[in-house]
């Protein structure tokens, strides 16, 4: 008797057995020959994912987070975002809009799980893995969220890092510009010690053009201009320049840091940005009676939603269609402003409606202070020569690079979105691509290593098992009542707990993810699939496969997809 | 004889008690049966001495005779020692596990009671419960008295370890099975020694696992059935040897065939079963008047022993053939086989057969009976074409 | 940039165990047999019999010399697993191998039908076996034909949709509870988790152990072989198929409330049930609410008559 290809050949009758007894294992036979259809496995891209302003693997966080391994969670954060207390607190959290769970009893709170993980990697000390120095210095201008995010990532590649402020405190806007009840400043402290432990230099009260200079910068390989945009947009009206005139960003800045302040008790905010909010939102709490007009309606307000509803529950009036006209004052003090009603007319450039003040509508609002937000701009005063840039931005290429050899810029100041997430991001892509540049290779945007080989198309909901879901509603997210709120800047939502972290990680689909869950290999009638030697995944021995497709139906998150196999004629 | 008795060396046994005695010295393992007159008392009396038993064992009281076999050959896949009993409408409703106790090739050993099949119903003796089961590759074994039953038992489970054959011992409804007389016991060390414990050739095997009696393909069934056919032909020179070694043994042989006084014989008388005893008597007394009458007792029916009958019917003139069945549309089943073996055994003359059909459903076949049988063969030159019914 | 790799757990808390059984045998695409034989052997160990009749199985297993099954298997006679399986616990006990699980698997034919005799004797000997019914409802071997465990109104190739069958399933449950067997449990390939649950429990009691499992069979049944599972869960959902068990024949327990989701939603994936006409879908969900209720007033007084006893 022989063996070939596990197929037993009976070469004389002597060797037949006595009776049917069958030893030889079915192995040899390759079922996989019946199939039309294969399975395959392939991870989507979930929505949450597509939407994160800062580029996180959020499925990976949750799949951590549910099994109660929260350093790993940061860890794994950290790949994307080096700061998610503070985006855990003040991100507009766009990835929760498009969640699949919102069909299934209610979206996941991604942004409160992240809130519990920034808490967690701050009470924890959880630091990302030491580099090894590489020799090479960089200098980063600005110490706001972009600044502070290339810092990070560039120290982790080895970088020795000095950041230059031109106030005399570290944070940028997220120490001057954010309020207390929104972020706390411990946290913004406990962020920046993260960095100094990282081995990040902090040089503050360092203005360029005034008392720091490119010249001054020549023993570092490269800079990077994160300065934000610290102008203030102008209303073009006379007494613009009165004392009871306010840019809101010097308004939020004396507050936030607790300098002495005399204002209102009526102040009139204009705007309808995040910093109009801020404002009158941070006026209310001290003692003044603040009003927010803005020229747009409710729809078009540039304000995160949620800002604005609790805004509106601290019963802050917000009047719409209202353009200011000017601003009257009385024994050199201001006591009105007097406004013009709008309607809402053509698009401009930037898709919404413009404003079109009403003739003869005219109309004064009595108020003591009036607070210009009305957006930021660029402030190029002290910038290069040798720079390129306008009054919104400085000019960038592909790389962050400027116009300037050695000089590279993110952020705001460089055209980033405005939100803390997109200056992060922009933080992540610069440190990379100046990493790149000085390693003379070509900069790729960068990509999530774990997301690699991942389809980019989007999993959806239809495509799920829901047989291995519950349908279950979100916790409920514990936070001051409007009441409660508005004598204090005592921050508003307290996140979630331990558990819940854990419960609502677990609620979470993690769309078109395989997580391992060993349907496919329980159900597999032919034994065909197996996990692969690093566990991360799975494998199909073709051999075996007949095609069933019962691997993909029983797919609870749609990370098995099935193809047309060419069995030819 | 009376010492014998005394120190239980021997016993009274009718031909059941016989049948559950050669178990019981066999050591059967497990035992699967269900009753059915005139068996019963096979059951009765093992499921009484196997309490005495010293070995482990399992009587499982089945709910049929076809599960009876069912157990016995899960038992003998399981490796050890397995034996039923049954009879006639037990036995054909066996008859599918049959096939499958022999074409797994396991050494179950079977006592079957011969009794008339219904209806009518009779539960009266007759072959042709037995010979029915003739093609389902089963040894078989027809006995003529209480001791040879109790021998033939024990012989069966030799043979059919040693080819992997299952055996049927048949022996007669009431003649033998509810008639007592005195049978020798064997020394149970000797039988210990001729009949050790089984060492399957294979079994269920948690070391060796493997599926048995998977679908056989048409590549391969015919040529494992010839190894069926092949350990049959096996089985037939090795109950010689068995039968040389219970003469050695014990004293006692019974052959695959028996003559009894064929030499010089121009009529021959071919019996089986209990008919063979009596025919003994008539033998004796037609041979005291000067007739050359002999007779040949056909114990090995299933490998037909074909050389024996050539060899000794060849040259017989007549031979009278009676058969306690029927093939219906056909002839008695023994005058079939012995016709066929003796065809084209020798050129010229062949004898000339004489078949007989009689004794179903229990009539008694007496001394009177089997001289008709002869001297209907001796007034006759030529058989007729038909089969005699005798009376 | 040094980044933290990181394993997820991977959820194998499931099947620990290397599979006994291999690949390449020759069930059809989407056959429920082999995932069942997969569990219940992880569960039982290498330490098996199995005993098989004429049905699916002993051709999935694979043809003389190949076996797919890893463990002994004997080929039995269609009627007689019940009763072989006794002979082979007989030669076991004999040999002293107690600790070895017996198992006979059987089609609902050879259940239901043709070997209910033989089965009724081992379980009314109480003989130390777990006997595992994989009930695809039909004689799916030999092409689909109508067993007495063929739903009703159920399309067969001896039933065909112009003549239905109109009568009931057998009711296994009850036939096997009335024999008073230590153990009888439904599974379900749906409830991985129970079926193991149930196969542990089996193989801890000594006795006749049952487990009554509802087979999906996509090729008897008309449907897309990959609804495997998907059959079996709608089949629990809608009552069709419950899980229970019952413990020394009086003790019912309910193992996965069933939602109650309309019998319409099992029986539309399924071609078998494609001819049924909206009085005919009713009569069956009455059918199916009765036999539900009927189980559920079991379990209710096997509550009581346990909170009676403490």
């Amino acid at each position: 008797m022989k063996k070939e290809n596990g197929r037993v050949i009976f070469e004389t009758e002597d060797e037949l057995p006595i009776t049917a007894v069958s030893s030889a294992s079915t192995e040899f036979n390759k079922t996989g020959s019946w199939k039309y259809l294969e399975p395959y496995y392939e991870n989507l891209t979930p929505p949450c994912i597509n939407k994160c302003l800062t580029g996180q693997d959020i499925v990976t966080q949750l799949r951590l987070t549910e099994e109660g391994r929260f350093a790993e969670a940061v860890q794994v954060l950290y790949q994307a975002n080096p700061f998610p207390s503070i985006t855990g607190r003040v991100c507009p959290h766009p990835c929760e809009q498009p969640c699949n769970r919102k069909a299934y009893g209610g979206g996941i709170t991604i942004r409160a799980i992240e809130h519990f993980l920034g808490d967690y990697a701050a009470t924890h000390h959880v630091m990302p893995p030491a580099a090894s120095p590489n020799g090479k210095a960089i200098a980063v201008i600005g110490s706001g969220p972009a600044g502070l995010s290339a810092a990070f990532f560039l120290s982790l590649l080895g970088y020795s890092i000095t950041v230059f402020e031109a106030l005399q405190w570290i944070g940028g806007l997220l120490r001057t510009g954010i309020p207390s009840y929104r972020l706390p400043k411990y946290v913004v402290d406990d962020e920046v010690q993260k960095l100094r432990d990282l081995g990040v230099q902090f040089e503050m009260n360092k203005r360029m053009g005034k008392n720091l200079h490119l010249s001054e910068l020549g023993n570092f390989s490269a800079t990077l201009l994160a300065i934000g945009r610290g102008a203030s947009m102008k209303l073009g009206l006379p007494a613009e320049e009165h004392d009871d005139v306010w840019n809101g960003i010097d308004l939020l800045q004396k507050i936030n840091v607790g300098e002495p302040l005399t204002i209102g008790p009526k102040v009139v905010v204009i705007g309808g940005g995040n910093t109009a909010i801020d404002c009158a939102r941070s006026l209310l709490r001290l003692g003044c009676e603040p009003k927010i007009i803005y020229r747009r309606t409710k729809a078009e307000m540039p304000a995160f939603k949620d800002e604005v509803k609790q805004t509106l529950e601290e019963e802050i009036p917000i009047d719409y269609l209202i353009a200011p006209m000017k601003l009257i004052e009385e024994n050199g003090k201001l006591i009105a402003i007097e406004c013009l009603k709008t309607r809402l007319g053509e698009k401009d450039e930037s898709g919404r409606q413009r404003p079109v003040p009403i003739e003869g509508s005219n109309f004064s609002i009595p108020c003591d202070a009036v607070v210009k937000a009305l957006g930021e701009k660029l402030d190029g005063c002290g910038l290069p020569e040798t720079l390129k840039f306008d009054r919104e931005k400085i000019i960038i290429e592909n790389g962050y690079r400027t116009s300037h050899p050695g000089i590279f810029s993110c952020g705001d100041c460089a055209n980033g979105e405005g939100t803390v997430g997109d200056a992060i991001r922009h933080g992540r892509e610069a440190s990379l691509a100046i990493h790149a540049s000085l390693l003379e290779m070509p900069y790729a945007p960068s990509l999530i290593p774990t997301r690699q080989g991942v389809n980019p198309e989007i999993a959806k909901f239809k495509q799920f098992n829901l047989a291995y879901f519950q349908k279950s509603a979100p916790p409920t997210l514990q936070a001051l009542q409007p009441n409660e709120r508005i004598y204090g800047f005592q921050e508003i939502e307290s996140g979630l707990a331990r558990n819940e972290a854990m419960r609502e990680a677990a609620r979470c689909f993690k769309c078109g993810t395989c997580t391992m869950c060993d349907n496919c290999r329980v159900f597999c009638p032919d034994m065909a699939i197996r996990p692969k030697r690093d566990r991360h995944s799975y494998e199909i021995n073709y051999d075996y496969c007949k095609g069933c497709g019962v691997c993909v139906e029983e797919c609870p998150r749609g990370a098995i997809h099935l193809r047309k196999v060419d069995v030819g004629n | 004889m009376e010492q014998a008795l005394r120190e239980e060396k021997a016993l009274l046994l009718s031909g059941n008690q016989a049948a559950a005695y050669g178990a019981y010295l066999s050591r059967v393992q497990v035992i699967a049966a269900y009753p059915i007159t005139p068996q019963t008392t096979i059951i009765e009396t093992l499921a009484d001495i196997m309490t005495k038993a010293d070995w482990k064992h399992k009587f499982i009281n089945v709910e049929s005779e076809h599960s009876a076999m069912a157990c016995c050959i899960g038992a003998s896949m399981g490796g050890v020692r397995a034996y039923t009993a049954t009879s006639a409408q037990g036995l054909a409703l066996m008859h599918e596990l049959l096939h499958w106790a022999s074409g797994a090739r396991l050494p179950i050993v079977l006592v079957n009671v011969n009794r008339a099949m219904a209806p009518g119903w009779s539960i009266w003796s007759d072959q042709n419960d037995s010979l029915s089961q003739r093609d389902t590759g089963w040894i078989q074994l027809y006995c003529e008295s209480p001791q040879e039953v109790l021998d033939t038992v024990i012989q069966g489970f030799m043979v059919a370890e040693k080819v992997n054959v299952p055996v049927m011992v048949v022996e007669d409804a009431f003649i033998l099975s509810h008639t007592s007389e005195v049978v020798e016991l064997p020394d149970q060390a000797v039988i210990d020694r001729m009949l050790p414990p089984r060492a399957p050739a294979f079994r269920l095997d948690m070391e060796q696992p493997a599926a048995f009696g998977g679908l056989l393909g048409p590549e391969y069934y015919q040529e494992v059935r010839a190894k069926l056919h092949k350990a049959m032909e096996e089985a037939g020179r090795v109950l010689v040897n068995v039968d040389a070694l219970w003469q050695k043994n014990f004293g006692r042989s019974y052959g695959i065939v028996e003559p009894y006084r064929c030499e010089d014989a121009d009529l021959v008388l071919v019996t089986s079963g209990a008919i063979s005893s009596t025919s003994k008597i008539v033998i004796d007394q037609l041979r005291r008047q000067g007739r050359k009458i002999g007779r040949l007792k056909i114990k090995l029916f299933r490998p037909f022993p074909f050389q024996e009958i050539q060899r000794l019917l060849g040259d017989v003139p007549k031979v009278a053939i009676i058969d306690r069945n029927c093939s219906y549309g056909h002839h008695g089943i023994f005058f079939q086989e012995i016709k066929s073996a003796l065809y084209g055994s020798k050129k010229g003359d062949r004898p000339k057969l004489y078949g007989y059909i009689l004794g179903l459903g229990g009539r008694d076949v007496t001394i009177n009976t089997l001289r008709q049988v002869i001297d209907l063969t001796s007034e006759r030159d030529e058989p007729d074409p038909e089969t005699i019914w005798v009376k | 940039m040094a980044l933290t790799t990181f394993t997820p757990k991977p959820n194998f808390d499931l099947l620990k165990v290397e599979d006994v059984s291999s690949p390449g045998h020759l069930a059809c695409p989407g056959c429920g047999i082999m995932p069942a034989y997969r569990t219940a052997l992880q569960v039982l160990g290498k330490n098996t019999i199995i005993v098989a009749p004429a049905c699916c199985f002993a051709v999935v297993d694979g043809p003389f010399p190949y076996s797919a099954a890893g463990v002994p298997f004997m080929h039995c006679a269609f009627e007689t697993a019940a009763a072989s399986a006794a002979g082979v616990r007989a030669a076991l006990e004999v040999l002293g191998r107690d600790d070895t699980n017996v198992v006979a698997w059987a089609g609902d034919g050879g259940t239901f039908d043709i070997g209910l005799q033989a089965l009724s004797a081992s379980a009314e000997r109480n003989e130390d076996m777990i006997y595992v019914c994989y009930d695809n409802e039909a004689y799916m071997n030999t092409g689909i034909q109508r067993s007495s465990a063929t739903p009703r109104m159920a399309w067969t190739t001896t039933t065909p949709q112009q003549a239905p069958k109109i009568e009931y399933k057998k009711d296994l449950g009850g036939i096997m509870a009335a024999h008073r067997i230590p153990y009888f449990a439904t599974a379900s390939l749906a409830h991985p988790e129970d079926m193991m649950a149930k196969f542990r429990k089996a193989k801890e009691l000594r006795g006749f152990r049952m487990i009554h499992y509802f087979c999906p069979c996509p090729t008897g049944w008309k449907t897309d072989a990959r609804y495997m599972v998907k059959l079996d869960r709608l089949a629990v959902q809608t009552k069709v198929f419950p899980l229970y068990e019952v413990f020394g024949g009086r003790r019912y327990v309910l193992n996965v409330a069933s939602e109650g989701l309309p019998v319409s939603e099992y029986l539309k994936i399924q071609g078998r049930f494609s001819h049924l006409q909206p009085e005919d879908i009713k009569l069956i969900q009455q059918e199916v609410n009765d036999n539900y209720e009927e189980l559920l007033a079991k379990v209710d007084h096997s509550n009581r008559q346990r909170s009676n006893d403490t």
